[in-house]
């Protein structure tokens, strides 16, 4: 029996000690000490979090962010309160596609993020210090997330309903930009794409949709791309903007 | 502890509930395309690919997971071509392929595709799909037509046959006994059952195709009635199914009449859970 077990641990969840619970505005950090076999995965690659304590049937995708002194992850302060602040938080993954960086530098790549799409960036900013963001915050209080996205260099944030878009367009007007990267909730990546493809400009956007299991199982995470239903967790969540626009 | 369902042999009786799990992406992603699991059963196929119901699919409710997933997949012509073949190298024990469709000629057609096949180790009636327009459910509902399928079916196949129930009709029990007299070897119980979300802004669906289905812990008791009901008519072997979650699920399922156990929405939680229920199982 112990092979069994032994598998068990290998495949399963595994714990992570929460170790604090930070308010952030309407939001709260809460930062988490990984089990060691948890890796935090590349940026735009997610976990499925679920409290075993908690009141929440199904995992939720959550995207880890890498904090200068630590990782955690960022929910609304009502989830923070209730279900995914432990004392511990089973933790699946990392899963999905991340963002292909292999082209990416500080000079030629811009970055556009809102919402949770905003902790994905500290783990870009750390490879690439220095590298701008257009920042999207649905709430002026939720404006102390960005001391977090450390690394980058961030223009004055808009707050909705001003849109990222237009500090985009704007961005992309002057030409020294060849690919965006960008990370938001949905509705935002359909309109980066389109800009960018505009432009003449690469993209990789990260999408966001509800998710049942995170690696491919379920079938319930359905986003259109290349003009088809298709599963966010697996051929995304980061896909080339391209898809977006069939 | 090896058994036999429906002349099925399966090294233990855990298996995972069609649709609620891909080995393909499992193998890729865990590198185990079914853990723990006695074997793998197939996502519903259908005659032709299907590209399943618009987003959303999937939403929360308490203790369970609603879906209206809609039946997506390759159509029955690429899953014998290129799915099933490479199931087979991946997949510890036996594949058991889940038939659905939209007409009586729909399941004989892929039923009888799949004899020839011997990577396919036992075919599965999904005729209990409560998110598509017709067919399935609509089969599973009426006791004359469920016999009717599971007979013509019975004709062009001597792989073992289980015919998979929903517990949203009006009485388990007759569809059971119909099942029976077409010739399944075995009942697979439950599905999901019935069940929606609205938009609280609109009052309508909160799903893109409408419909839905409640999976999860909030429906063991309703598969433990199923059961029941069951193996009060039938001599046949169940396959009991409807959120199972731990040891003690199995347990509570096994001692009401079913001799196989499948786990399906909490798989997502946990990938591994069967390994960890089959430690929990040991004496
Ligand atoms: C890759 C990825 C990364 C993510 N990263 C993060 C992250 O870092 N932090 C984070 O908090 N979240 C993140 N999310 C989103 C997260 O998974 C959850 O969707 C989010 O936390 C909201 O969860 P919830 O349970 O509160 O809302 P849900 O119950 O999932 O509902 C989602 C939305 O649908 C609405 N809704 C649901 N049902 C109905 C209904 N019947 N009628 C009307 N409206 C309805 C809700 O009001 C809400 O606006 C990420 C998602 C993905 C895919
Ligand atoms: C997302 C999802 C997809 C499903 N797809 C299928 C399917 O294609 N065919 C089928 O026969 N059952 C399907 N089912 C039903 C399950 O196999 C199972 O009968 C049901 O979920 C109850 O078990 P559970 O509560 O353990 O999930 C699906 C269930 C879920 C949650
Ligand atoms: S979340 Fe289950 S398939 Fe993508």
């Amino acid at each position: 029996m112990s092979g069994v077990v032994e598998h068990a641990t290998r495949l399963g969840p595994h714990l992570a000690r929460v170790v604090a619970v930070e308010p952030l505005g309407g939001l709260a950090l809460v930062r988490i000490e990984l089990d060691p076999r948890t890796d935090v995965g590349t940026p735009g690659q997610f976990h499925m979090l679920s409290n075993p304590a908690g009141h929440d049937y199904l995992p939720r995708p959550v995207g880890l962010i890498q904090l200068d002194d630590g990782v955690g992850f960022v929910v609304d302060q009502a989830s923070a309160a209730s279900d995914m602040a432990g004392p511990e938080i089973a933790v699946l993954g990392p899963l999905g596609r991340g963002f292909d960086l292999s082209e990416t530098n500080a000079e030629t790549t811009l970055l556009v993020a809102a919402g949770f799409g905003l902790t994905v960036m500290p783990g870009i900013g750390r490879l690439h210090s220095g590298i701008r963001l257009i920042a999207g915050l649905r709430q002026a209080d939720h404006l102390p997330l960005l001391d977090h996205v450390t690394g980058t260099t961030i223009d004055a944030p808009q707050v909705a309903p001003d849109l990222v878009t237009d500090p985009l367009i704007d961005a992309l007007a002057g030409g020294q930009y060849s690919q965006v990267l960008a990370a938001g909730p949905a509705g935002l990546g359909a309109a980066v794409a389109r800009i960018c493809a505009d432009h003449g400009v690469a993209s990789q956007i990260a999408l966001e949709a509800p998710m049942a299991c995170g690696f491919g199982a379920c079938n319930g995470c359905a986003v259109q791309l290349d003009g088809a239903w298709k599963r966010c967790c697996i051929d995304g969540p980061v896909v080339d903007g391209q898809r977006l626009l069939a | 502890m090896s058994i036999t369902v429906g002349r099925l042999k399966l090294a233990q009786p855990l298996l995972n509930g069609s649709g609620t799990w891909d080995a393909e992406q499992a193998h890729r992603i865990f590198g185990d395309a079914n853990p723990g699991l006695a074997g793998f059963v197939t996502k519903t196929i259908t005659p032709e690919p299907r590209a399943g119901n618009p987003a959303p699919r999937i939403a929360p409710s308490r203790q369970g997971l609603l879906n209206s997933i809609g039946l997506p997949g390759p159509g029955r012509e690429a899953f014998l071509a290129t799915v099933l073949p490479y199931l087979r190298t991946i997949v510890a024990g036996p594949i058991i392929c889940s038939v659905g469709g939209f007409s009586l000629a729909d399941y004989v057609d892929t039923v009888a595709a799949l004899e020839g096949d011997p990577a396919c180790a036992a075919i599965e009636l999904n005729v209990s799909c409560p998110n598509v327009e017709s067919g399935c459910a609509s089969i599973g509902g009426d006791a004359g037509e469920t016999e009717r399928l599971t007979h013509a079916a019975r004709q062009v196949t001597t792989k073992p046959l289980f015919v998979k129930l929903s517990a949203s009709v009006a009485d388990i029990a007759t569809i059971a006994k119909a099942a029976e007299a077409g010739g399944a070897d075995a009942l697979v119980c439950v599905n999901t059952v019935k069940a929606t979300a609205v938009d609280r802004r609109t009052g309508k669906s909160w799903f893109g195709g409408g419909g839905g289905g409640l999976s999860g812990a909030a429906i063991k008791p309703v598969a433990l009635h199923a059961v029941v009901a069951c193996r009060e008519v039938t001599t046949l072997d169940i396959i009991g199914l409807g959120g199972v979650e731990s040891a003690d699920d199995v347990r509570d399922l096994l001692a009401a009449g079913a001799c196989a156990v499948a786990l399906g929405t909490a798989l997502f939680r946990n990938p591994a859970l069967a390994y960890t229920i089959s430690a929990d199982l040991a004496p």
